[in-house]
């Protein structure tokens, strides 16, 4: 358990956060297309 | 099951625990038995996370799930990415910066001792009983499908993780746990890519789906925010992301996977990989169960799929009657099997014979509960909940030889992953919080590891014998599912307090968190709330309670002394 290599930006992990979250919304519009069109 | 089967079993659970032994050779110090020796990479990291969370019972019972209710289940697992986000962004750094073994720790430096072995207490409650249940879930599956003992499948588990866990410690549960993980991802692609195959020809992927939503078995979001249905968004949202937080932020089987980091980056990225591939994981496996009701629309099903249990029926005086249950299963299956012809033929038109499919399918179903009461009528002991049986049956009844013997290695891999995560936190926990924290303050490093291997075996001795006597539960999955959702509200509730409250005190939580526990229990045995939202009165009572007490309780004249 190191210390952070280098300084990390909050902008960095800010954009990565954004990318898991992004990806959960596009899941879950998938998902209840899925369900309406297969209803 | 063939030698070819029995070949590819034993080899892989042999490659994988040898796999461990080799990489984890060598002296052992604290740092390496109980941290993993702080050098893993983000994607052992987020394998170990993901190994630790599939148990056995995900699957045996999933499957069963999507086979039974459909994709609905999925929606348990929207709060994964969302808790992962937030504990990257909040929790992990702080359990870096106060550099402590176990989370307990921090309770300690942010409230005082008894917070720290309050919350350490319900996690070794907790998740003691949880090894035992992952041991003993696959356990009596495995054991009431393939005809093993009981006793022997349980002594195998519980012998070969215990073996590995103690010699190698953190290390070797996070190096296993890597093969685990690509085993059980692997055959459960096979499976799905081999069941889609099995389908019949006429039949295209886009028909299979269909015909599933006919059933509605396709339907994985519900929007309609109703308390009393267990899985819908709003309850995956709000109370699923509550038991992730908890999970994953405060279950030392968990925390401790993270910790072996060999920076806080790598940490960070190995849980936001757990947060990309949780919901597509769960969809494969309930889509699995999705594909094998379809298969059982063109090949008669069994009526009840706990065979043994049928047996004992076929043995009894009312045998006529299973025989008669049997019969108007079969012709109904016929029916529905011509109607399924006629709707595959004609892709226009297909809403008329829907209505009369979903009307022959209600009318088997009522069969299948008539023969479930039967069941009862002359067992009355016996699991009628037979939806975790039917991923095994029909991996043993329809897969070609090899295939079984790689599902069952995916069965016992996930088995062994969960226990071992599992067994290596508790015999952690003991130690660090417990052992050397306030019974032997002076132990050395080497006193240290030998308590932790000692823990370590014991806590594997107590969950095989937990398993060897477990009653039989409902459903499985579901009972490990509410066994933590009683225990995590509060114990998410004591971190946020210590996170996010700096005015709390540690005499006011610690009164909160046994008074929100106690209304989660009141809420379990008193209430129809869906389990989910257990997580969430525990929590809320915890943060609620602290101000409460606080506001009647003098503050101590010393900031020092709380």
């Amino acid at each position: 358990m190191a210390p952070e290599s280098e300084p990390e930006t909050e902008g960095r992990w800010g954009r990565a956060y954004g990318l898991v979250l992004g990806v959960l919304a596009l899941e879950v519009v998938l998902l209840a297309w899925m369900s309406w069109s297969y209803a | 099951m063939s030698g070819l089967d029995w070949a590819v079993l034993v080899g892989t659970i042999a490659l994988i625990v040898a796999y461990g032994a080799w990489k984890t050779r060598g002296a052992q110090t604290v740092g390496s038995y109980l941290r993993g020796g702080s050098d893993a990479k983000w994607w052992t990291i987020g394998l170990s996370i993901m190994a630790t969370q599939a148990s056995a019972i995900t699957f045996l019972s999933t499957p069963g799930q999507g086979f039974e209710d459909g994709l609905g289940f999925v929606q348990f697992y929207f709060g994964v990415p969302i808790a992962m986000v937030i504990l990257s962004a909040t929790i992990v750094p702080i359990y870096y910066r106060t550099r402590v073994l176990t989370a307990y720790e921090y309770l300690e430096q942010r409230f005082d001792l008894k917070t720290r072995q309050l919350t350490a207490l319900i996690f070794l409650l907790q998740r003691g009983l949880g090894a035992g249940l992952s041991i003993y879930a696959p356990a009596i599956i495995l054991s009431t499908v393939l005809g093993w003992s009981l006793l022997w499948t349980n002594l195998v588990i519980g012998v070969v993780v215990i073996a590995y866990t103690v010699s190698g410690g953190t290390r070797a549960v996070n190096q296993t746990q890597q093969l685990q993980m690509a085993v059980m991802l692997g055959g459960m692609a096979l499976a799905f890519g081999y069941i889609l195959l099995s389908l019949p020809p006429q039949l295209s992927a886009g028909d299979a789906l269909e015909l599933a939503g006919v059933f509605g078995k396709m339907k994985a979001v519900d929007f309609e925010p109703k308390l009393e249905t267990r899985y819908t968004f709003w309850s995956g949202i709000t109370g699923g992301t509550f038991v992730a937080l908890a999970y994953f932020g405060t279950d030392q089987s968990q925390v401790q996977r993270y910790l072996s980091g060999e920076t806080l980056k790598e940490s960070r990225m190995g849980l936001l990989m757990n947060g990309l591939v949780k919901v597509p994981m769960q969809l494969l496996i309930l889509g699995v169960g999705v594909l094998v009701f379809v298969f059982f629309q063109f090949h008669a099903r069994p009526v009840f799929f706990n065979a043994p249990e049928l047996d004992v029926v076929r043995r009894s005086d009312r045998a006529p009657a299973l025989v008669a249950l049997e019969q108007r299963h079969d012709a109904l299956f016929e029916e529905k099997r011509a109607l399924i012809d006629q709707w595959v033929g004609s892709p226009q038109g297909r809403a008329p014979l829907e209505q009369q499919l979903r009307a022959v399918e209600d009318r088997a179903k009522g069969v299948r509960a008539e023969t479930r009461k039967l069941v009862k009528e002359v067992s009355p002991r016996a699991n009628v909940k037979d939806a975790d049986y039917v991923f095994l049956t029909f991996v043993m009844k329809n897969f070609p030889p090899g295939l079984v013997g790689l599902l069952l290695a995916v069965i016992l891999s996930a088995a062994m992953s969960a226990t071992a995560s599992a067994l290596n936190a508790l015999g952690t926990t003991t130690v660090v919080d417990f052992y050397q924290r306030s019974w032997r303050p002076g132990a050395t490093d080497a006193d240290r590891v030998r308590a932790g291997k000692r823990f370590t075996v014991l806590w594997g001795v107590l969950a095989m014998a937990f398993a060897m006597f477990a009653a039989q539960l409902d459903n499985l999955i579901q009972a490990v599912n509410i066994l933590g959702s009683i225990f995590y509200g509060p114990m998410l509730g004591v971190f946020l307090v210590g996170f996010f409250f700096k005015s709390a005190r540690g005499t006011p939580v610690f009164v909160a968190t046994l008074a929100a526990q106690a209304l989660v229990l009141a809420a379990f045995f008193a209430s129809d709330i869906g389990f989910l939202w257990y997580n969430v009165i525990g929590c809320a009572g915890v943060v609620l309670f602290t101000f409460a007490v606080q506001a009647v309780m003098p503050a101590p004249k010393s900031w020092e002394n709380p």
